[in-house]
């Protein structure tokens, strides 16, 4: 079984610190809690996944991973610096794009990437080479001298990336960073975060385009109701649901009536859906079970066309831990 | 570099650096500057020709003459449109969350607020120094002595970045830009027109929030010959107060621009602090309740400090007598003393409310203080923390208001300026119970409630009486039952309870005639007392109650969020 993109990428070695832990994090608004007592521990190099259904404390966790807002209680290390006790530490190793990310419509491009370069104390006779190389990273190079308040959505997200990037920051957290992206820009966006993670930087991502999500993580962690429903590499969630019930596809031949009633009675096979001949059987056994299956099957004189199992995606863990509010 | 010299380094402050980008583009600067120019270069020659001309004045008055159009025009530039300017775009920033990214820079929160605080005016800063070449001309062909321009412009400096602080309190505090654009405007024009007439009650402090002292002693000293009206008009708005520019303050006397300094520091700092908590989260409140309490020290030691040397300067009180008067001896002294001390009393329970208002937690502030005492393990939250209670704070506000109070009324004994001697302490005490007993009431409702149920309960049980009172006192003259309805109003409780101070006390008597003012209506003298006690008595009813009902809710919160061993140690 393939072990994900991750296994491509950048690991952190066996004893290297974890980058971005929260121990009994809580935050309320009022009379609501949006993130409850959530322990989150992702390690450098991680493409971290945070997926969730609106109002699941995605953002929340974000925002308080960000320093920009207390949580209720809790600790909250980033990079190994106490969120809470020195925001300015963490400030210096994190860069954070929020949803529907805002720039200043009154800059031009290159002033905007400027202003954050010097924000960051990017040295003075580095910061136009650094400009330019951010710039590039995005692909706006030739929107360089345009006023930021002109760019399209897509652009002015890929700027707001640009200025997330440009501190060469140890940690990014990026709120639904590939809404608004055009198909062209995602790829360009899964490019550059994988880049990132194969440099050691680890990356926080929450969306809800769950393809998406898949093609670009190696570890995900799944929220609702502000509770973390599951969290770990995306390949070892996988394995083990894959353990627990593997999705077959079976085509036959001919189109008998209780072929379905038939499949239902072998052992391990679950629940089985047919659509114009093709089996969907949720099957609990592992590789040489299937194996004995197939076995079965032909010796029961079931002409079998197809017998292939279906990848499990993120999708499949959404719906078997329950969150299924996510698009 | 080290942090301090960074954050002192304006010129490469990125957040200067970004105002001046984006608003001194050039197509800002032709048209702004273009403007500025010309009206300023029309108001001065059309002020410098018309003195020369038809003045026949001498071309170093003529000079002088354009000193005051070219300061409101600064004073317009600076303090009007820049404090606009400040308050708008931070508010912009907030609602489109770019303050975000400013609060995740690693620079520091003092980096960032001179920042915005230069780089948000710098097109206002810009037209500004356009108007400089003019004052130099004046100042030079004038003869104006440079070291009163300095002092005029030291204070002319620190005014412009109170205002923008304040500004900035406000573009952080609301998301609507025009509404806190207009607040802070407002604020400016309430600093000059309407604070400063609290002077004439010894709240000198209010003035010199302004460039006004500082303004019109540079006329007094440099520019009355060119403006024979301007000086009169500083010697009726300050001679009160000011003998030859300096402030009467306690026992000493200070230059005017060392007291406006002070002032003006005292309140930038109080703005810092708010901006600094507002950086590092923007939940928080304005003030730790411990920094609460400072600034309302400050608040009374500036407010006590004024009216000090009023009670003990015969020379000052006769003065300040005769200005309020409009004529000399027109005002008895018991009934001036009277204003003071309903003032005063005002003023502090002003401080008070507003104090208790921003630094007492809601109910949602209080549950999470709480849950993270019960995280740690703890069953105190700390006495400083957003979540804590205002109570021991508010508390400490009214022993220090009962403290500057008898501090004021012993000094007062002393002197025997307004009054031979003072009545018992139980008719000196009623209107600091009175107020101690409101403030608890206010406190008790506040930290019960929402921001809402707060804001119209306490217009309920303030206004009404008032509008009842009003119109029993109008229609029918019923002086005693409108006194009875309204005792819950501060304004008509507080008048009634300093009248009874003043009607007990021994009065003036100058050659065998007795000098008493008219503090209370004549049908209302003989019940005052009783009046009195009824107010006490009333308020110190309601803050019992309303405090016992914050104690048992605070109570069951406790039990909610931290479970039943919680209940055997309520907190106040």
């Amino acid at each position: 079984m393939d072990d994900g993109p991750g296994r491509l990428w950048y690991r952190p070695g066996p004893g290297e610190a974890r980058v971005i832990q929260t121990t009994d994090m809580r935050v309320d608004y009022e009379d609501v809690t949006a993130v409850a007592d959530l322990n989150l521990s992702i390690d450098a190099g991680e493409v971290y996944g945070l997926i969730g259904p609106n109002g699941a404390g995605k953002t929340s966790t974000i925002r308080v991973l960000a320093t920009l807002q207390l949580p209720t209680y809790g600790e909250v290390r980033v990079g190994g610096v106490d969120a809470l006790e020195d925001p300015r530490g963490v400030h210096r190793i994190l860069g954070y794009m929020p949803d529907l990310p805002p720039v200043y419509e009154d800059l031009r491009c290159w002033e905007f990437l400027d202003l954050f370069a010097s924000a960051y104390f990017v040295e003075r006779r580095e910061r136009r080479a650094r400009v330019e190389e951010c710039l590039e990273i995005v692909n706006l190079q030739g929107k360089r001298h345009a006023m930021a308040g002109t760019l399209s959505r897509g652009m002015t997200q890929r700027l707001v990336l640009a200025k997330t990037i440009l501190p060469d920051p140890k940690v990014l957290l990026l709120d639904e960073p590939a809404s608004g992206l055009d198909p062209i820009a995602r790829i360009d966006l899964r490019n550059a975060l994988r880049r990132f993670a194969g440099e050691g930087k680890t990356v926080l991502v929450s969306s809800h385009i769950l393809t998406e999500l898949q093609e670009m993580c190696t570890s995900i962690g799944i929220m609702e109701r502000g509770r973390l429903l599951t969290s770990g590499s995306l390949s070892s969630i996988v394995e083990q649901m894959g353990k627990e019930h593997r999705r077959l596809h079976i085509e036959v031949m001919d189109t008998e009536a209780n072929r379905g009633r038939l499949l239902e009675t072998l052992d391990g096979v679950g629940a089985v859906t047919e659509e114009k001949g093709r089996f969907e059987v949720v099957f609990a056994g592992d590789e040489s079970a299937a194996v004995d299956l197939l076995r079965g099957l032909v010796q029961a004189g079931i002409p079998v066309k197809s017998f292939s199992e279906r990848k499990i995606g993120v999708e499949d863990i959404l719906l078997k831990v329950g969150a299924r509010e996510v698009s | 570099m080290s942090e301090g010299v960074r954050a002192a380094n304006i010129v490469q402050n990125p957040l200067w650096l970004k105002g001046v980008r984006a608003r001194l583009r050039k197509q800002h600067v032709l048209s702004w500057g273009t403007i500025v120019l010309t009206v300023t270069a029309f108001i001065c020659v059309l002020t410098y020709l018309t003195t020369l001309e038809r003045g026949r004045a001498s071309a170093e008055t003529a000079a002088k003459a354009i000193v005051i159009p070219i300061i409101f025009i600064q004073g317009a530039i600076l303090m009007l449109a820049g404090t606009g300017s400040v308050a708008s775009q931070l508010s912009i920033e907030r609602e489109k969350g770019l303050l975000d990214y400013q609060r995740m820079t690693p620079m520091t929160p003092t980096s960032k607020i001179l920042g915005y605080l230069f780089g948000l005016p710098a097109r206002q800063y810009f037209l500004f120094l356009l108007t400089v070449p003019f004052i130099v001309f004046a100042a030079i062909v004038g003869g104006i002595n440079l070291l009163s321009m300095a002092h005029f412009y030291a204070v002319f400096f620190t005014s412009v970045w109170l205002y923008h602080m304040t500004a900035m309190v406000a573009g952080m505090a609301s998301s609507k830009p025009r509404q806190a654009a207009m607040f802070s405007q407002g604020m400016v024009v309430l600093l000059y027109l309407i604070l400063p007439q609290l002077s004439r009650f010894g709240m000198t402090f209010f003035e010199f929030l302004t460039v006004r002292p500082t303004f019109y002693s540079m006329v007094q000293a440099e520019l009355a010959e060119a403006n024979p009206g301007l000086r009169r008009m500083a010697e009726e708005q300050f001679t009160g107060l000011t003998r030859s520019g300096a402030v009467p303050f306690f026992h000493w006397e200070l230059h005017s621009t060392v007291f406006t300094l002070m002032v003006q520091v005292f309140l930038l700092a109080a703005m810092t602090i708010v901006v600094h908590r507002k950086w590092r989260d923007e939940f928080s409140h304005p003030f730790s309740k411990f920094q609460g309490l400072g600034v309302y020290a400050g608040l009374l030691f500036f407010l006590l400090g004024g009216l000090w040397p009023i009670v003990s300067d015969e020379h000052l009180s006769s003065r300040l007598m005769e200005q309020f008067g409009r004529g000399p001896g027109s005002m008895a002294p018991e009934l001036f003393f009277f204003m003071l001390l309903l003032v005063l009393l005002l003023v502090c329970g002003a401080g008070m409310v507003l104090i208790v208002s921003l630094i007492t937690p809601n109910r949602y502030t209080q549950s999470r203080a709480l849950r993270l005492m019960k995280k740690r393990g703890s069953m105190r939250v700390p006495l400083d923390a957003d979540g804590a209670s205002s109570l021991p704070v508010t508390i400490g506000m009214i022993v220090l208001t009962i403290i500057a109070f008898f501090a004021l009324l012993r000094h007062e004994d002393a002197s025997d300026r307004f009054l031979a001697g003072l009545p018992g302490l139980a008719h000196q005490a009623a209107p600091v119970a009175y107020i101690a007993a409101c403030m608890l009431f206010v406190q008790g409702i506040r930290e019960r409630s929402s921001g809402r149920v707060y804001a119209v309960g306490i217009f309920l049980v303030w206004m009404l009486p008032f509008f009842v009172t009003m119109v029993l006192f109008a229609a029918w003259n019923a002086w005693l039952a409108g006194a009875y309805a309204g005792l819950a109003n501060p304004l008509i409780g507080l008048w009634l309870l300093i009248s009874n101070l003043l009607h007990h006390a021994d009065p003036i008597v100058t050659a065998d005639v007795v000098v008493r003012g008219d503090l209370a209506p004549e049908a209302l003298a003989p019940h005052l007392g009783q009046v009195a006690m009824v107010a006490v008595g009333l308020y110190t009813v309601l803050a019992i109650v309303v405090q016992v009902r914050r104690v048992q809710w605070r109570r069951e919160l406790r039990l909610k969020e931290l479970g039943p061993d919680a209940g055997r140690a309520p907190q106040a």
